[in-house]
């Protein structure tokens, strides 16, 4: 049984339900507008450590949950619910919203079969330092980085990389998701708020963007040009433009991407790298709930088919 | 310098140093998570491969990545008192900027790291109570039968009347069965903490597992223990 999660019409969600349709193979949809009606509940250690339970909406047929063999997963907070978000927190729908989905993701988490994606994996991203850390490892170049709250180091960081003709960019170090900026001169005398909380500077690498989405073992690499610093708000906030296009990876970079999908225990991965003038393939980040739709729509590629093929096992 | 990362109020961390020094002559130092992130000079440097750390105390001077030879974690929260005037919403982010900023900052530390941080928790990996159950029934712990629903609450824990702590591969307890240090040492080992307490209750049919703490009562340590860590510090000595 193969499980799909979420707001139906969302494309992640729509694209890999259409999917698997075009492949004939079975699926149910739960759908999280329906939260009143949605019912989830297990033994954790029902038979010698393997979860046993129900999950049901009204009206529908019940789904053990040990038979469910692929899951994928794209969860909303209640903020994102009308009926739920202007009531107060201790509201009991508000508060039921908020078990179903902490239940789910411990279902999801323990789940014996495919699930896009597990809460360890989807958690590197909470801190970007950290993640980088192991995309090193996993053979990707990264941004030469200085996070700290000292004025004087931030500034000294920004003048020595000018010196060296880079630019120097600033950014969240968490998973609360910031418009890249670049430091301007401004930037620079306002340096005193950084005693506060330290602040994610990174000198900014030249090149071109390849989004690249891992599926199980298949690779899609989408070429990104932009006329912005940070593609994602080009043509919204910079009155610029993106274009997107299918891209072939060399051999050893498609191969390191797999590696680092697997590092960061994410089957399915957005990889945000920039191949620089010199060839080296740097990598920004990785995103655990990669809205892959966007670039799928742009370019043809089959992403979402491959989404539904590896829920199927196949 | 071996480092014990831990809250002001945390004696069974100052008995376990002082024991340290006492029996073994380690001379671990207590740094609390206030003084990290109230330090007026912290650094964290990604370069490549390379990956630095280090911050200016008042109390030990500049720690960096090469000083710090050994860091026992047992912080599970980043202070927040300097933040108080601050709106809530930046408030928010701020805090979570600093657990992103300090939990990759310990990480990169090249010396042994007892609980070395996730991207999530300071204290290493952390789990719903239910994945704890699911895990210690895993590797043959006995577990008492428990159901989470979403329309009740969740179930109580049985009362916890054991414990053991489990310290890289070894089980240190005068109270649980010797029977089950062997799954134990399984369950930290697959949840990936270098030191866990596990705690028991007493079930029908004999010793049931409760749930588990990141950050042990140090205060129950045994000889064996403190000989343990002692050996895991000596063996990276300043």
């Amino acid at each position: 049984m193969i499980v799909l999660a979420g707001l139906p019409d969302e494309p992640p969600i729509a694209r890999v339900a259409s999917a698997l349709e075009d492949l004939g193979i079975a699926f149910r949809m739960i759908d999280q507008r329906r939260h009143a009606d949605l019912h989830l509940s297990f033994d954790p250690a029902g038979a010698q450590g393997v979860l046993q339970g129900r999950l049901n909406c009204v009206d529908e047929d019940d789904i053990a949950l040990e038979d469910v063999t692929g899951l994928y997963q794209r969860l909303h907070a209640d903020e994102s619910f009308p009926e739920l978000r202007n009531l107060p927190q201790d509201d009991p729908s508000r508060v039921r919203f908020g078990r179903f989905v902490t239940l789910f993701t411990v279902f999801s988490d323990l789940c014996s079969g495919r699930v896009l994606n597990r809460t360890p994996g989807m958690g590197t991203n909470n801190s970007k330092p950290f993640q980088a850390q192991i995309i090193a490892r996993a053979g990707f170049g990264i941004p030469r980085t200085l996070i700290t709250n000292v004025p004087d180091q931030a500034r000294e960081f920004v003048q020595d990389s000018a010196a060296r003709g880079q630019e120097v960019i600033f950014k969240s170090a968490s998973a609360v998701r910031s418009i890249v900026r670049s430091v301007t001169a401004d930037d620079l005398t306002r340096l005193d708020r950084l005693r506060i909380c330290p602040v994610q500077f990174q000198e900014r690498v030249a090149g071109q963007d390849v989004r690249v989405h891992v599926v199980g073992e298949d690779v899609f690499a989408t070429r990104i040009t932009t006329t912005g610093v940070d593609y994602r708000y080009a043509s919204r906030d910079e009155g610029g433009s993106t274009d997107l296009e299918p891209f072939t990876l060399p051999p050893d970079v498609a191969a390191r991407a797999i590696t680092l999908s697997q590092a960061l225990n994410l089957p399915l991965a957005g990889i945000d790298l920039r191949e620089t003038p010199s060839g080296e393939w740097v990598c920004f980040e990785v995103n655990p709930s990669p809205a892959y739709s966007y670039y799928e729509a742009h370019t043809g590629q089959q992403i979402s088919t491959a989404i539904a093929r590896y829920l199927a096992g196949s | 310098m071996l480092i014990f990362l831990c809250t002001p109020g945390d004696m069974s961390a100052r008995w376990f140093v002082a024991e340290l020094r006492r029996r073994h002559g380690v001379a671990a130092q207590i740094v609390t998570p206030q003084e990290l992130v109230y330090a007026p000079d912290m650094q964290h440097r990604l370069d490549g491969a390379e990956a630095t750390s280090s911050v200016t105390l008042k109390t030990h001077g500049t720690l960096d990545s090469a000083s710090i030879t050994g860091l026992v974690n047992r912080v599970d929260f980043l202070p927040d008192a300097h933040l108080a005037t601050v709106n809530a919403t930046d408030r928010s982010y701020m805090l979570q900027e600093l657990l992103a900023i300090w939990s990759s900052w310990i990480s990169a530390l090249p010396c042994p790291v007892i609980n070395r941080p996730t991207a999530t928790s300071m204290a290493g990996p952390m789990y719903h109570p239910a994945i704890w159950c699911h895990n210690a029934a895993a590797v043959g712990l006995p577990v008492a039968h428990m159901v989470y629903d979403t329309d009740l609450p969740d179930p109580v824990t049985p009362t916890p009347v054991q414990s053991a702590i489990i310290c890289q591969g070894q089980c240190h307890s005068t109270s649980v069965p010797a029977d089950l240090f062997g799954a134990c040492c399984d369950l930290a080992a697959y949840v990936g903490l270098d030191m866990v307490e596990l705690f028991f209750g007493s079930g029908p049919n004999g010793t049931v597992f409760s749930y588990a703490s990141p950050i042990p009562d140090l205060s129950r340590a045994d000889a064996g223990l403190i000989d343990q860590v002692a050996r895991v510090f000596e063996e990276h000595p300043t």
